[in-house]
């Protein structure tokens, strides 16, 4: 049970910390622990099982899209709707991964397949009046705990960090059951693991569900803080691209570099934003870049990989 | 609406796009059929010889026709440093590891021309942009029929290059098996670097031709990078004649699709398509042949 009360403790740090922070503190926070949420959600298939997707803006949207949808027309709770997006996500993840990897598609054609999907649901999206078209879907500001809206930037945080640990727990939980060595002998060689008996379709179907699901998650709350989505914000490429980014940069074969990709590159662009104050549109994905190509260049397995050799050389 | 007499438009424009498409894509296949490198900033070059084109223009006073005498070097160039500082280190790495480094070029090329150039459109006016050839009902750009003809001229040019020449047959060699090619004393590595300035070089190319029917953004370039995907899983990846026929089949797709449907609901056609091929025929039309 030892990484589980590792993980409490630094939740509960964490929720000690955040009412201490500024206004602007704690909007990093959210940002941080969403946008951690969805790069550990794509690290699960990407990295434990290998398969990387260029595509999990179809689920963040897809969450997005389906609670802001029931609330705004059929007056559902954000709640529900969380429980129906991940159920959605899931199914999306189970979906894709029944109908692609069954045809043995893998590496570059996986990675252009989810990548044409979500473009083709930005498409859809973008010509379907009832969630908004193109124009997107404004969500009324009603600050109240039922419509998982909060008064304060502190509420907020506290969902975040709960999507945040639910993917916590969903990873560790995975590492430590037989489906984490399922994800891993598919990851490093899927005919040896087909040899030892593994179903490697089921094995990555599983995975891409638990990715879907997880990253669905991450919609409503997305939603419910912006209060405004549309195709480009939730379904866009650049959702899949910076939960590649981060996970690459983080490491992609550990647990939780992703997490710490996040928390490195997501203040990094608040800060660059801020300096430039508006100028210079995109600088920060220049960065990302660059960064991005250092790390293959430099350092294949990422911060995580570089933090933890140092750990042991000192330990050496 | 009767649609039947604007079909013959739609046809007309939909072979003239598809060339430019055809020549977009090759470039790509030649890429990943020598160094196996999937190029997700492919599109960006592209976009980089608009904004020289641009510039020829606006500085310089040059039309985008003249501009192609420095576009095309400018374009390679930026190719072979490309090769040399980010391509061949990750030759030999994972998939995974390519794919990365070609993301993050496409994210360093794409923001720093949106940084330099802003989000605006810009149009690079030719003395040719008004010509207009008629042909019964169909009216054609004059600018556009050139850019076609030379695209498909390129494409050919390219075919028989690798086809009827030794340079052609020591990159053919390269691409096939990398260890039996050094073996027999070719420069496996000088071919890569060739392989990639052609395939970067030809979209210098084809930059000042499209320029007098364009418009040019930093977010022209992921589209054409895609479309340039769509069209070379459709002909086979590495598959030359493949890509001439997915880029005609694409090019009427999306016009007649747009008459047909109106607007972006076209795009989906295009994706559809693109998704029941790489889930039914990966292989695409033509098969596995290589180069």
């Amino acid at each position: 049970m030892k990484p589980m009360l590792a993980l409490g403790l630094v939740v509960a740090v964490l929720a000690a910390v955040a009412p201490f922070l500024s206004i602007y503190g704690q909007h990093i926070f959210v940002l941080v622990a969403l946008y951690g949420s969805v790069a550990l959600a794509w690290n699960i298939l990407g990295g434990m099982a290998g398969q990387m997707s260029l595509g999990h803006a179809l689920f963040v949207g897809a969450g997005a899209y389906l609670s802001t949808a029931l609330y705004l027309n059929l007056g559902i709770s954000p709640w529900i709707g969380l429980v129906l997006a991940a159920c959605l996500g899931g199914a999306l993840g189970a979906l894709m991964g029944y109908t692609v990897f069954r045809r043995k598609l893998s590496g570059v054609y996986f990675a252009l397949v989810t990548l044409a999907l979500a473009e083709m649901a930005l498409h859809i999206v973008s010509n379907v009046s009832v969630l908004g078209a193109a124009n997107g879907l404004a969500i009324p500001a009603r600050p109240s705990l039922a419509n998982l809206q909060f008064t304060s930037k502190l509420g907020y945080c506290y969902a975040a960090l709960a999507v945040l640990t639910v993917a916590a727990i969903v990873i560790i939980a995975i590492h430590r059951s037989r489906l984490g060595y399922v994800f891993l002998a598919i990851r490093e060689n899927e005919r040896s693991a087909a040899a030892l008996g593994i179903d490697v379709v089921q094995g990555k179907v599983i995975a891409a569900a638990i990715s879907g699901a997880l990253a669905a998650l991450v919609g409503p709350i997305y939603a419910n803080y912006v209060l405004f989505i549309d195709p480009e914000s939730v379904l866009g490429v650049t959702v899949s691209i910076d939960a590649l980014v981060f996970s690459f940069v983080g490491g992609l074969g550990s647990l939780f570099g992703p997490l710490l990709g996040t928390v490195v590159l997501v203040p990094l662009t608040e800060l660059l934003r801020g300096m430039l104050a508006g100028r210079l549109a995109g600088i920060h994905l220049i960065v990302y870049g660059v960064i991005l190509v250092l790390v293959m260049r430099l350092a294949p397995r990422g911060l995580w990989g570089l933090l933890s050799d140092a750990i042991a050389r000192r330990r050496a | 609406m009767d649609l039947l007499p604007l079909l013959p438009q739609a046809l007309a424009d939909g072979l003239l796009l598809g060339a430019v498409y055809a020549i977009v894509a090759v470039g790509l296949t030649l890429t990943f059929g020598v160094l196996r490198i999937v190029n997700f900033a492919h599109g960006d070059f592209l976009a980089l010889g608009l904004y020289l084109t641009y510039l020829g223009a606006t500085w310089l006073h040059l039309d985008p026709y003249l501009s192609l005498v420095l576009v095309l070097p400018l374009v390679t160039l930026a190719a072979a440093f490309t090769y040399r500082l980010l391509i061949a280190p990750v030759i030999l790495a994972p998939e995974h590891n390519q794919i990365v480094v070609t993301l993050g070029l496409s994210l360093i090329l794409q923001n720093a021309m949106l940084a330099i150039f802003t989000a605006d459109l810009h149009t690079m006016p030719s003395v040719l942009s008004g010509q207009i050839v008629r042909i019964g009902n169909v009216f054609i750009q004059a600018a556009a029929l050139i850019a076609s003809a030379a695209s498909i001229a390129v494409c050919l040019g390219l075919y028989w290059l690798l086809r009827s020449t030794e340079l052609g047959r020591q990159i053919r060699a390269a691409a096939q098996d990398r260890d039996a090619a050094l073996m027999s004393g070719v420069n496996v590595d000088r071919m890569y670097l060739i392989a990639f300035c052609i395939g970067i070089g030809s979209l210098g190319l084809v930059a000042p031709l499209i320029a007098p029917f364009n418009y040019v953004s930093p977010s022209v370039g992921s589209s054409f990078t895609l479309t340039a995907f769509i069209v070379v899983v459709l002909g086979s990846m590495g598959n030359f004649v493949g890509a001439l026929i997915g880029g005609f089949i694409i090019g009427l797709v999306e016009a007649v699709g747009g008459l047909l449907t109106g607007g972006s609901i076209n795009f989906i056609i295009t994706y559809a398509i693109f998704i029941l091929f790489l889930l039914f025929r990966p292989e695409g039309l033509l098969g596995g042949r290589r180069l």
